[in-house]
């Protein structure tokens, strides 16, 4: 199961508020920010992400990915 | 050879015989993003095309500008160059390889049959009556040649055509005339790329905001060139072949700019070099993973961002983008926010003053500043109804651009596409992006082929016909969000991840 977090220097471009299929992505005033309970996983905002801001994050099979246990990332 | 015929203060240039190249269908002027769609929808509906590029390549900024982040959407001849780019690897997350789409666009342009010719300057329209353009003239090293054409697409950026044939055009911002600033974009090489994606400095200072002031009052930076780094893109492949990677960096800034006077542009040709030169050896000290980074070169283009704009049949507003209104006439959409590169200092802010119902409003489409507040601060940014604070609702569809902004109002059988079409100041800002421009070039050119096929003026063709053809090509024209007026789009929506 994958997590995908906006967190490494997002620019606010919204490429990937246009690209994602569940309309799951939104902007705070710092960052655009993935609704983890929208989000199907599907990669389209990491192919669209001009500055590589989106993380994938490997979760253990058991856990949900809106918890906090450690990931390790991709 | 011609004499020395001096009066009042000019030489008169004596009458000319031009030969002439040939008669053409469609003669697309600017070989950059909107001239190469341009010419390959109009090459594909079986016009005989010319298609004329004053550089030594096509592409124009996105190529020889270094500009290699081909944004917005991707739908039609944009996401079918895209996929010749990921054929050769030469396109990675939205960042290109420069080299690698030159020959893309090569190929592409030559398979359509489209007929090229590269070196060669527009320099003035040719005009069967004052309201009917029917040719150019070109300059090249074979020497000053007219060429005739029964449409003319405009893609020159900074509307020359439109202007050489009597157009009424819009210059810089309404309230000084000043335009967007202007950038020189350079590559280094020898970049640790992961070293810089995980870096603490990417993650909280991914604009370098904090690096550039502490860099200027410590003489780090002899000044402030620009107060943020703008984009920086990764050229893809790299690591492959060398173990190392290149970048593209837009951070230079040319304030005060005149991109229609060849004085100024030559100003900024040097004053980007020069801040290349600086800035290209402070990444190097400064930024992690660019230890060993090194220039590699500059753009041989400037990034001009706004110049001329063609006035055309429909103006698009400000108040249209920061609202998302939808038109019946849409060919494409675009995806990018309100962003000025600010004409006379350093920054970029994401905001404009726009009068909503009467009262003075500062609009932003994300609730994002950019470098600076309007007067009043975060707090009074609206949104496109003047919405504020806890109402305020933030832009979640994208901008429409109608056809009517890519036909002059002036002229007949000419049409204009890329950063050059029919705005406002503001609104022009958001509709510049290459992929944008490219989206635009692909509807002049079918536009431009249905009015041959129907023997009717630009002007006079059916939208509707024109919106079916576009649909038939795979283009995004608003079906996937807002549907077509007038139109069965189900079958063309697009979902999932090709949504961009």
């Amino acid at each position: 199961m994958k997590k995908y977090v906006i967190d490494r220097g997002c620019k606010k471009c919204c490429s990937c508020l246009w690209a994602c299929p569940a309309q799951a992505i939104s902007l705070t005033r710092d960052t655009a920010v993935i609704d983890q309970a929208k989000c199907r996983r599907c990669g389209a905002c990491v192919e669209s992400c001009p500055t590589e801001a989106i993380s994938v994050y490997d979760l253990p099979a058991q856990t949900s990915p809106e918890s906090e246990s450690p990931p390790t990332q991709k | 050879m011609i004499p020395l015929n001096y009066r009042n203060g000019r030489i008169i240039n004596p009458e000319i015989a031009m030969p002439c190249l040939g008669d053409y269908d469609v003669i697309v002027c600017g070989g950059g993003m909107a001239g190469f769609g341009a010419a390959l929808a109009a090459a594909r509906q079986g016009c005989k095309t010319l298609l004329l590029e004053r550089e030594s390549a096509l592409g124009g900024l996105a190529t020889v500008g270094l500009v290699n982040i081909p944004l917005d959407f991707a739908a039609g001849i944009s996401r079918e160059m895209l996929d010749r780019l990921n054929e050769v690897n030469g396109h990675w997350h939205r960042n290109t390889d420069p080299e690698k789409h030159k020959l893309i666009l090569d190929r592409m342009v030559t398979e359509a049959g489209v007929d090229l010719l590269l070196v060669s300057h527009v320099v003035e329209a040719i005009m069967q009556d004052d309201r009917t353009i029917c040719g150019v003239v070109l300059e090249n090293k074979s020497g000053r040649q007219a060429v005739l054409g029964k449409r003319i697409i405009d893609c020159t950026g900074d509307a020359d055509v439109a202007f050489f044939a009597g157009c009424e055009t819009m210059k810089g911002r309404p309230s000084d005339g000043k335009h967007q600033a202007c950038s020189l974009e350079f590559r280094l090489g020898g970049v640790n790329w992961e070293k810089y994606r995980d870096s603490d400095l990417k993650k909280n200072d991914p604009q370098w905001i904090k690096l550039i002031a502490k860099a200027v009052d410590d003489g780090a930076l002899p000044y402030m060139i620009d107060n943020h780094l703008n984009w920086l893109t990764h050229v893809p492949g790299r690591p492959q072949h060398c173990n190392q990677d290149e970048v593209s960096i837009c951070f230079s800034h040319s304030r005060n700019c005149k991109p229609l006077c060849a004085k100024d542009l030559t100003r900024m040709y040097l004053e980007g070099r020069e801040q290349a030169d600086i800035l290209s050896k402070f990444i190097r000290d400064y930024i992690p993973g660019y230890e060993n980074s090194y220039l590699i070169d500059t753009g041989s283009l400037l990034g001009v961002r706004e110049s001329r704009r063609v006035v055309g049949e429909y103006i698009l507003k400000t108040l249209d983008v920061v609202r998302a209104n939808t038109f019946e006439d849409t060919i494409t959409l675009t995806g990018h926010h309100l962003d000025l590169h600010n004409p006379d200092g350093p920054g970029n802010i994401k905001w404009a003053e726009l009068e909503i119902d009467g009262r003075t409003c500062y609009v932003s489409t994300i609730g994002k500043v950019g470098s600076w507040p309007p007067p009043g601060g975060w707090d009074v940014i609206t949104d496109g109804w003047g919405r504020s604070g806890d109402d305020f609702q933030r832009k979640v569809l994208p901008t429409s651009i109608p056809y009517r902004s890519l036909v002059p109002r002036d002229v007949d059988n000419l049409l204009v596409a890329g950063r050059c079409l029919s705005a406002e100041f503001m609104a022009q800002a958001c509709c510049r992006l290459i992929l944008a421009c490219l989206n635009m070039g692909q509807a002049a050119g079918t536009a431009a082929a249905l009015s041959l096929a129907k023997g009717l003026t630009p002007r006079q063709i059916d939208r509707k016909e024109l919106q079916l053809m576009l649909l038939e090509a795979g283009c995004e024209i608003g079906q996937s969000f807002f549907g077509v007026p007038g139109l069965e789009t189900e079958k063309y929506k697009f979902t999932g991840n090709n949504r961009q």
